[in-house]
This record gives structure tokens, sequence and C-alpha cells, in this order.
């Protein structure tokens, strides 16, 4: 009986879940949501010095196989997280846990290619058509989920009803992990777009709007930067951030030159990882006028650390505010949470000035 | 571009390719000044320019530029994203020419190592002869020599490392990358408590180039210099004692290859972090130590 588990990434266990039940036959367990018991098993095995997602990842690994799953899936690239996989699967062996390990990253990257071979490998019935067709939908719906999360990061902020956005958004994960093919899929979108823009707000003319750029997993990843998008709704902000699943996975690449010429004032080439992107960003969002920016990323993140002093610089030259927050095992939340609360009536003021 | 005087960073890649650079252009008769040796007040002023969580080389290296920067008109930068096809670098060298271009604007030149865009090592010191105001002919010329010289150099180096392990001596093997390996301030202390109880060691910096044997300890590996590391473990590890890992704190490849290696090789290995505190005493306590448990092995073994 194949179990299957994979690591928690915001909501996008919902269509990961839909790919692996259509493609395998077997259970799927979704990952516990994180906790700090999760963080903790984390932080007891992993090394000492590496980056707070591995830790995230590997305590995620353990609840599963704890909850009986015999095999995992993992993925990743672009800085440190395409050698994730082996490093974990040699700490898991060594626990003495019994299970295979399929890591979807080849050189550092993930393709449909590979991820077909590893999928094949557990299901040897899987058909190539069937696959494509699933993987479309599943990037289909990864689309249509990060066009409304959009909308929701934009209006969180002035709901009149407590919670609606967050209860309409678990009834349409529910709903797209039901769907029957794209029509349906598409219909349930529209709907539900619909349904999101007729809920009842009040957006005051003047409200404040704040750009978050940095690391993608401490960006998807909710628990990791301690639920700052709700902090930030809470205080009646706009707000915009840039990183999500289908922007990694494929509007990245087509970016790329477009980046690379509106940045080319400070920057010449690829910074690696996310670095240029985030260059980039900070001056788009300046060049919208966005109040201010906030960068995060866990400790020691290689790749965000050598953008930061560009990113400095550009802030600099349009005088725009930027504070950077550095998520790691050890941050307390009320730290975070007073630093936000500065950063806020910083901005503010600055409006008020002008 | 000519009668201009280069500046060449004594940090990070510069320590691999220091004779290639040297010797290229010296052929080309084109005046350098080196950076001095590392000391405390070339990290303090690195620490000042960068984040605080940079890697402690990157501090040294933008210490060192700080060092050169009224000395000379340009400063070599080496980026290197892609030493080689299918492998890659630290994203650190993705991103240090044009960290340094905006700290330092108008006083950065780079040679760009970059094989994924198909740049090789010849290409982009053609592409710096040519900045500097040289023909191709020249720069292709010139660059022939100076590599041929200085392959012969890594085989001497190499032979010498062989030398070493045929005598009795006990030996440890000294991995990390070669920028905190062939640096003083960062392990010269740990090989001077070596050289005081008459203990050879050998770096992993010299090492045979063709061997694939490496994927045993870690098969999905793809930076360049972490599967460098490797290759020197697997070619010298049954001639060695011990192993020391030194790497520099917060270091990305290494907090994952380090676990590996720690796992996957049986041996004595003393891991070491250096970070910007450099505590001398700390270092000497854990070495010590660590030479006792080699010498202790043997009297077990007798």
């Amino acid at each position: 009986m194949i179990k299957i588990s994979f690591p928690q990434l915001g909501d996008y266990s919902t269509p990961i879940a839909y790919l692996l039940t259509k493609c395998i036959d077997g259970e799927i367990i979704k990952p516990k949501p994180i906790t700090k018991k999760t963080i903790d098993l984390g932080c007891k095995y992993a090394p000492d010095s590496v980056c707070i997602p591995f830790k995230y990842n590997l305590g995620n690994f353990i609840e599963s196989l704890e909850m009986g799953c015999n095999y995992i899936i993992q993925a990743g690239g672009g800085c440190r997280y395409g050698y994730y996989g082996e490093v974990q699967e040699q700490i898991l062996k060594d626990l003495n846990y019994d299970f295979h390990f399929i890591n979807i990253s080849q050189n550092n990257r993930i393709t449909p290619k590979s991820l077909y071979k590893n999928l094949k490998e557990i299901n040897p019935k899987l058909h190539f058509m069937k696959f494509c067709y699933y993987g479309l939908i599943t990037l289909l719906m990864i689309e249509y989920m990060d066009n409304i999360d959009n909308y929701i990061r934009l209006n969180v902020g002035f709901e009149t009803e407590e919670k609606s956005f967050y209860n309409l958004k678990e009834k349409m994960l529910k709903d797209f992990s039901q769907n029957t093919g794209f029509i349906s899929l598409t219909k349930s979108f529209f709907s539900y777009k619909r349904k999101f823009k007729h809920l009842d707000k009040k957006i005051p003319k003047d409200c404040l709007k704040i750009g978050i750029i940095g690391e993608l997993y401490t960006s998807m990843e909710g628990y990791s930067n301690y639920y700052l998008e709700k902090e930030l709704g809470k205080m009646n902000v706009r707000v915009k951030r840039y990183t999500n699943a289908s922007y990694l996975l494929y509007k990245k690449k087509l970016h790329f030159r477009k980046m690379l010429y509106v940045a080319r004032k400070y920057v010449k080439y690829n910074l690696g990882a996310d670095g240029l992107d985030n260059v980039y960003r900070t001056i788009e969002l300046i060049k919208h006028g966005y109040d201010g920016i906030i960068h995060i990323k866990p400790f020691g993140c290689t790749p965000e650390i050598s953008a930061i002093p560009i990113i400095q610089r550009v802030c600099q030259d349009h005088k725009c505010p930027i504070m950077f927050l550095s998520f790691d095992y050890q941050t307390s939340e009320e730290g975070i949470k007073t630093r936000l609360e500065a950063f806020y009536e910083m901005i503010k003021e600055k409006r008020n000035v002008k | 571009m000519k009668d201009i005087k280069i500046g060449l960073v004594n940090g990070l890649l510069y320590h691999d390719y220091k004779f290639l650079i040297d010797s290229f252009l010296d052929e080309l008769k084109v005046p350098y000044v080196i950076s001095g040796k590392t000391n405390k007040k070339i990290l303090e002023n690195g620490k000042n320019i960068l984040v605080d969580e940079s890697c402690l080389s990157m501090k040294i290296f933008f210490g060192h530029i700080l060092e050169l920067v009224n000395k000379c008109d340009y400063i070599l930068v080496i980026r290197c994203p892609c030493l080689r096809k299918k492998e890659m670098m630290c994203t650190n060298f993705y991103a240090l020419y044009d960290l340094a271009n905006n700290l330092f604007p108008n006083k950065i030149i780079e040679l760009n190592i970059d094989q994924k865009n198909k740049i090789d090592l010849k290409k982009s010191f053609m592409m710096l002869g040519k900045k500097l105001g040289f023909s191709k002919k020249i720069c292709s010329q010139t660059f022939d020599i100076s590599y041929s010289n200085y392959l012969h150099q890594l085989e001497l180096k190499h032979q010498q490392q062989l030398e070493i392990l045929r005598n009795d001596n006990k030996k440890v093997l000294l991995v990390g990358h070669s920028y905190n390996i062939l640096d003083d301030y960062i392990s010269g202390s740990i090989k001077d408590i070596l050289k005081d109880n008459n203990i050879d060691y050998i770096l992993s910096n010299y090492f045979n180039e063709d061997s694939q044997r490496y994927k045993k300890i870690s098969k999905d590996v793809y930076w360049s210099k972490s599967i460098d590391i490797l290759k020197a473990i697997t070619e010298y590890k049954d001639d060695v004692d011990g192993i020391i890992l030194i790497s520099a704190f917060p270091c990305g490849p290494d907090s994952l290859v380090n676990e590996m290696i720690l796992r996957k090789i049986k041996l004595p290995i003393l891991n070491l972090i250096i970070d910007e505190a450099n505590d001398n005493g700390g270092i000497m306590t854990r070495v010590e130590s660590f030479i006792d448990i080699i010498n202790m092995k043997e009297e077990i073994h007798d």
C-alpha cells in the first residue's frame, strides 16, 4: 500500500495532492500544518547552520513518517534547495525510518520530465497523456489560486465581516480539488472570483500600500513568516507579493530579459536564485508608488544576502522605506510585531507629511 | 585602456587562479598590485560594508577591495556562476560583480567565467584582455602560455602532496574551499598547531580531476567547489589518519555537504566553523584534542 506525503508549502498542498491522487494509486497523506513541534523536530536533527526551510521540511517528513507514510516527495532548485533532498534522505535513513525517497529535482532544477519519470516509478501503469492532462489542470489550478490570492491580499484588510475571505477561500480550495476537468475548474474559478468581489468591504481612498519581496519559502509559507500578511491586513494595509508558485514554475523564465533590462542601472548579470527578481520588484514597487517594502528571508539565505546591498541602494536612490526581516528558529513573534508596527507608523507619518 | 593599474583582490577565487592571473598580466605587461595578507583591520572593514549575515569569506573579500580602492585604477573581480557544465557555484559568485559594482561604482572590472552561457576560462580571459586593449591574437597566445604554466604549477603541488603521503608521519587532510585553506588568517593557526605536534598536513585543493568516485559520498551535489572537495577526500582518505573540515560561517554549500561527509566517511573528522570572532583559544583546544584522538587510535591498534 502506497502512502505518500510531501512537504508543506502554504495552500499548495491542495494542487499537489490533486495531482498525486490522479496519478498514483494510493493514499495521499497531506502534511500536518506546521506547528512549534514541527520546527522543534526539524531543528533537532538538521545541521546547525542550514537555512530554516530545511528544518521545516525535515520536521514535516518526520511527522508524516510517524503517521505511517512510506513514500516521500521532495523537490526544489535554485540555491541550496536542490540539494536538500539527498541530505534529508540520509538523515531520515540514519534515524531508521523505512521509506522510499523521491527526489524530483535533478541538477538543481525541476523539470516535467523528471516528475513524470519519478511518478512512473511509483505507478508503472501511469500513461504519459494522463500525466500531461492532469499536470496541465494542476498548473491551471495553481494559476487560478494565485490569481485569487493576489486579490485577497489587496482586500483582506478591509473586510467588514471577520474571516469572510478566509472561509470563502477554504470553500474554494475544496471545490477546486473536486473539479472534473478544465471547464468545470474554469467555471468555478470565475464564480468564486465574482463571489470574492461581492464580499462586503470598506476601502478608504488613501490606504497604505506595502510590497513584500524576498525568499520564496518564507514568502509562501505563512507559519514561517509568522503570518506577516495577516498582521498587515489587520493594520488595514493593501499588500502586494510577487512570489508564488505559478511565478516560480513558469513565469520567472519568461520575465528574465525584461527584469535585466529594467534593473540595468544596478545589475548587469543574473544574481542567482531570486536575487535579480527582487531588485526588479523593488524598482517596480517604487514605480507604482508603494509606501513601503518589506524584504523577508530565512537566516543565512545566500542569494538574498548578496542582493540586499543592491536593494538598499535602489531604495536610497528613490527614498523608499524598506525593512529587512530575517527569520530563524529563535525569531520571536513579538519582536516581529513590534518592528512591523514601528514600520507602519513610520510610513504613515511619511504619507501625512507629503 | 592602456597604462592602467589593476588591483587584484587576495580573496575568494583569486586563491584558485593566482598563478594564471598573475602570469597572464605579467605576459601582457599590465602593471598590477595585489592586496596584502588578510588581517583584523581588513575583516573589520568588510564587516562594515556588507550585511551582517554575509559569510566570512565575503567580508574578507570586500575588506581587501577597500584596501585597494586608492591604490589602483580598476579592481579585478572574478564572477563565476558556472565553472563546469551541469554544475553551479555558490550564489555569492553570481552576484559578486554586481555587488562590488554597486558598492564601488566605476571601479570594478570583471572576469566572467560562465560555462552555462558558453564562456569558458579561455574566452573569459580573452574578454578581459580585450577590455584592457589587447588584440585577440595576443590574448589567445598569452593565455595559452599562462595556462600551461598554471597547469604545471598545479601538477607540481599535487606531486608535492603525494610526496608527503609517502613518509611515515601522522597525516591529516585539511578540507575546505581554497579561499579558506590558503588564507592564513583563517587556517594559519590550525596549520601551526599541526606543525608543532609533528603532524603533516595535506590540502584538499590539489587532487586528481578525473575521478568520479566522489559520487559514493554524494550523487546529487552540484556545486563545483564542493565536488572538488569530495574528489580530494576520495583520493586521499585511505592514506590519512584524520580529516579537518574548515568552513566559514555561514557557508551555504558547506552546511549541507559537510553533513554528508560526516555521515558517510568513517575516519576521525573535526568540523571547524570559523567566524568573525576567530577565537584562537577555542580552535587550539579542539585541534589539540583531535590530535590526541589520532595518536590514541594508533595505540589502540597496536
